[in-house]
């Protein structure tokens, strides 16, 4: 598994000075979410720029062979273009074998585990021995700078996750759930075909609270999402570890995406997972990077322990949709587990 | 329900605050604000309220309202 991240670091109180807020409310909004740095794209920077300086680095190191690749899956809400699929994009621009099954999938912050049921999926046809999972997002392109509510916590990344068949047929267990009424709570309204993005859909306008953003720019209710978090998400846990017949303490490490740091202990504290098996750190070192939150997170936290043992993890995405996710596997040894800077 | 108003004055950043306060005159009424009192009656009433309530509550005591409401409603299901 690899993480590719910007090397633009930005950090929160650089940034205090765009938001239409006293600088104390902003400095108790970063005390409070764990705020610090956040890693952002520079100028035109697409997703399948990430992706493939994330892939030639491992050709480059010898981790993956070019001509070995069955199937390529791309997770991602920042297309390059409307068509053709950013895994085209992808497949071109690294010159992989035309035997290979191309997909994109439109997911977020649930796009990590969703890729890898798809993956599994793949890989129970006999000639599909190699998986290539690509998550990635550059979704600060598309948030107002001047929107305290989403600005401060994005972040942009990718990851790259090689997935094969293992000798061992250790079970995998998996749930995922959908909720297209409440689509609305995190959405970008213009720019489809519904609403196509024109000079009045680029006009920033104030939300009543003071963030100001434009119909083209992501637009996040975060009491709902909140509510959805603490709501939803516990008892698809619960579900799984029930199916699977264990329990919090028998689980090694809960590898959630990282809204941010809040949320995140808030959801530890309500299924009485001890802060130290959860990871909430992702969002003061690099953002939130919706579906490659989960990577940067084991790639973090988690290289030394999976380079060389494996760990009974429980992995959960939740988020735009709404859709959420969690799977029971185990994790490791790892052939490769990094975090790289993209420049 | 003490403790909802002793958690509005903390959170609010101020000494007291009395049933007809109204939420929205104070400076320090933002989403942060929101977003904390929202996960404070989550976990000590264990019920949602919702940006919907939100937009609609003006002074403390129609939140308190809306947080006895939800729990009637919790406690009738």
């Amino acid at each position: 598994m690899l993480a590719v991240v910007p090397a633009n670091t930005r950090s929160f109180v650089d940034e205090m000075e765009n938001f239409n807020f006293p600088r104390s409310r902003s400095l108790k909004l970063k005390q409070v979410m764990g705020y610090d740095q956040h890693r952002i794209v520079d100028g035109e920077v697409c997703s399948s720029d990430l992706a493939c300086f994330g892939m030639e680095h491992l050709f480059k190191l010898g981790l993956v062979d070019r001509d070995c690749i069955d199937a390529l899956i791309v997770v991602t809400q920042t297309p390059d273009h409307f068509l053709p699929p950013t895994s085209s994009i992808i497949h071109g621009r690294l010159g992989l074998k035309q035997d290979l099954f191309c997909l994109d999938i439109t997911q977020g912050c649930a796009g990590f585990v969703i890729g890898l049921l798809q993956s599994f999926m793949m890989l129970d046809q006999e000639n599909v021995r190699k998986v290539i999972l690509v998550n990635v997002d550059v979704l600060s392109r598309k948030i107002s700078p001047h929107d305290r509510n989403s600005y401060p916590l994005t972040g942009d990344a990718a990851s790259i996750t090689v997935i094969e068949r293992s000798e061992d047929e250790a079970t995998i267990h998996a749930n995922l759930k959908t909720d297209g009424t409440r689509r609305e709570a995190l959405m970008i309204p213009a720019g489809g075909f519904r609403m196509p993005s024109t000079a009045s859909t680029a006009v920033l306008e104030d939300d009543g609270e003071h963030n100001l953003r434009a119909k083209d720019h992501l637009r996040m209710d975060g009491t709902a999402v909140f509510n959805f978090v603490q709501v939803d998400v516990p008892p698809l846990i619960e579900d799984l570890l029930r199916t699977a017949g264990t329990c919090v303490c028998d689980v090694d490490s809960f590898l959630f995406h990282q809204p941010n740091r809040f949320m995140l202990e808030k959801l530890a504290d309500r299924l009485n997972i001890p802060y130290a098996k959860m990871p909430s750190n992702v969002v003061e070192h690099y953002g939130n990077s919706s579906g490659v939150t989960i990577p940067v997170a084991i790639t973090h936290n988690l290289r030394e322990t999976l380079l060389s043992s494996s760990i009974k993890a429980c992995l959960a995405g939740f988020g735009v949709g709404l859709t959420w996710s969690s799977m029971l596997l185990r994790l490791g040894p790892l052939n490769f587990c990094d975090l790289l800077e993209f420049s | 329900m003490e403790k909802l108003y002793q958690e509005l004055a903390n959170i609010l950043e101020v000494d007291e605050v009395s049933p007809d306060s109204k939420l929205k005159e104070y400076d320090t009424w933002d989403s942060l604000a929101a977003l904390s009192l929202v996960a404070f009656v989550r976990t000590k009433f264990h019920v949602a309220i919702t940006s919907e309530d939100l937009a609609r509550v003006r002074t403390a005591s129609e939140l308190e309202a809306v947080v006895t409401s939800r729990q009637s409603e919790a406690l009738s299901v």
